[in-house]
């Protein structure tokens, strides 16, 4: 039975181990080869229990092992309210 | 919606992207995506952040012939580990383009929109001494001790109440924010710390460029997720959905909860729950010891610890049956008409790192902002209090908030 470790993407706790032992053992690697964290929500369901494998696995600590870089937009928003943004002629 | 599907006795809203699993709601605070729908032609709205109204049309998506019956779901028993795709549908060669447009075809979450969705939305610009990111117990200490030292001040708030866990969790007092004379937004949410835009709020109608010196995040923590076979299925929810269920929109989750997590959030889960006549026997644990704090708690209102309960899986058809469990003694089933997770919180610190603060790791609450006492972080401008600043009680966070809100406010006034 599979544990799912990042539900949006449906990425499983084995994927994920097993990319860390092919040598995806950073969380950016890990993000990047398995798209962890890439769907709707984030990373954050996932991201917590992912530092904790890595932390498992490699015996790194999680501050040594890090997160992944956050970039606006943080929730989802409708493409056509970013679009209203002010222009730089009205400020 | 998701309230009312909920007490309504449907569990399963949606189905997974690879795998096509039954989902349905989970975390209750718009942060996950097990309840998206399509709603009103638009796809991917998430059920609990939405409101019924009359003349409201929500359908399922992703979903062949149904969520509830989704023939797709077979990818679920045919990928029994997973579906490795670095590895698979690209041999041979010559049928890749053939596989590529078959997935390209199935991928994918909801469909667009059949005619386009109008709606037409406002910018403006806000100017204030102080912006305060979540009204929970350290974002409203902090703008009421800000507004009182003389500065002005602006409270984004992402749900349309007030109070934060606090509120979820039991009857509180707000302190009349807007009577201090400070500014609320409400069902507004802090988009992101942009580099030259600075920081920017949407509202479900406007995009607001906020111009401010200084900023305090105030933004909690979530429950954090717990990983074992079957803790995505419709049926289990975070202790967020739970608290919300009973609180606010007055469903029962269940007659017969399985809750595992002697947490504080667990411990207000069984609080909420036993007024309404439903007292679990047990509160299960994966550790061999709990905080002391909770298992008192627990044991005041009639409900036991068991420890060392490690949760093996979570089975169900249309809804969660049974957890099962190792023990020392062996393996436990637990049956139930929902299983509510406990195990931790997970401070929400995404925007605090936007904004260029350190982050520390702390057991049980995973990456907060490193802030001192004060709130002071390695960022000039930026003070973080509450739990997402690593504060493990209400009251804390509270005391924080205030110092932090004193500081600022006087900074600003000075």
């Amino acid at each position: 039975m599979k544990a799912i470790l990042c539900p949006c993407e449906d990425i499983t706790l084995e994927e994920v181990a097993d990319a860390i032992d092919e040598g995806y053992a950073t969380i950016e690697d890990v993000k990047r080869y398995t798209g962890l964290a890439t769907g709707s929500c984030q990373g954050r369901l996932c991201l917590g229990p992912c530092v904790e494998l890595l932390v498992e696995k490699t015996g790194r600590g999680p501050d040594e092992i890090g997160t992944i870089r956050y970039r606006p937009p943080a929730e989802p928003v409708p493409l056509g309210l970013l679009a209203a943004g002010p222009k730089e002629a009205d400020e | 919606m998701a309230a009312a599907l909920w007490a309504s006795g449907r569990r399963i809203l949606s189905r997974s992207m690879r795998y096509h699993r039954a989902r349905g709601l989970f975390c209750g605070t718009g942060e996950c995506t097990h309840c998206f729908l399509r709603v009103d032609g638009v796809p991917n709205v998430r059920a609990c952040q939405t409101s019924c109204r009359d003349g409201l049309w929500a359908e399922d998506q992703n979903a062949w012939p149904s969520v509830r019956h989704d023939m797709l779901a077979s990818s679920d028993l045919v990928y029994r580990r997973y579906l490795d795709a670095h590895r698979a549908f690209i041999r041979p060669r010559f049928m890749k383009p053939v596989y590529d447009r078959v997935i390209r075809g199935m991928a994918g979450f909801g469909r667009i929109p059949k005619s386009p969705v109008v709606q037409r939305f406002d910018a403006r610009i806000e100017e204030t001494d102080v912006l305060v990111v979540g009204a929970g117990s350290a974002g409203l200490a902090a703008s009421a001790a800000a507004v009182e030292a003389g500065a002005r001040v602006l409270v984004v708030e992402r749900e349309r109440h007030m109070g934060g866990r606090r509120a979820d969790s039991e009857a509180m007092v707000a302190p009349g924010l807007e009577e201090l004379g400070v500014d609320v937004m409400t069902d507004a949410r802090l988009v992101g710390f942009y580099e030259d835009a600075g920081p920017v709020v949407a509202t479900r109608t406007a995009l607001v460029r906020i111009r401010t010196a200084r900023t305090v995040i105030a933004t909690g923590a979530r429950d954090a997720f717990a990983v074992f076979p079957g803790s995505d299925r419709a049926g289990v929810v975070l202790a967020s959905a739970a608290l919300r269920l009973i609180n606010r929109d007055g469903v029962l989750p269940g007659r017969r909860p399985v809750i595992v997590g002697a947490t504080d959030a667990g411990l207000q889960v069984v609080r909420s729950l036993i007024p309404h006549g439903v007292r679990p026997a047990a509160v299960y644990d994966p550790r061999i010891r709990v905080p002391a704090r909770v298992a008192r708690g627990l044991a005041d209102l009639g409900v036991a610890v068991a420890t060392a309960h490690k949760a093996e899986r979570a089975v169900g058809r249309s809804g969660f049956r049974r957890i099962r469990m190792a023990t020392p003694a062996g393996r436990v089933d637990a049956e139930g008409d929902v299983l509510i997770l406990a195990t931790g919180r997970a401070a929400r610190s995404e925007l605090a790192q936007q904004a260029g603060c350190r982050l520390a790791w702390r057991p049980g609450l995973a990456f907060t902002v490193a802030a001192g006492p004060d709130g002071s972080t390695n960022m000039n401008a930026v003070r973080a209090v509450g739990s997402v600043a690593g504060s493990e009680d209400w009251d804390q966070s509270a005391r924080m908030g205030a110092r932090a809100g004193r500081a600022v406010g006087k900074e600003a006034a000075s």
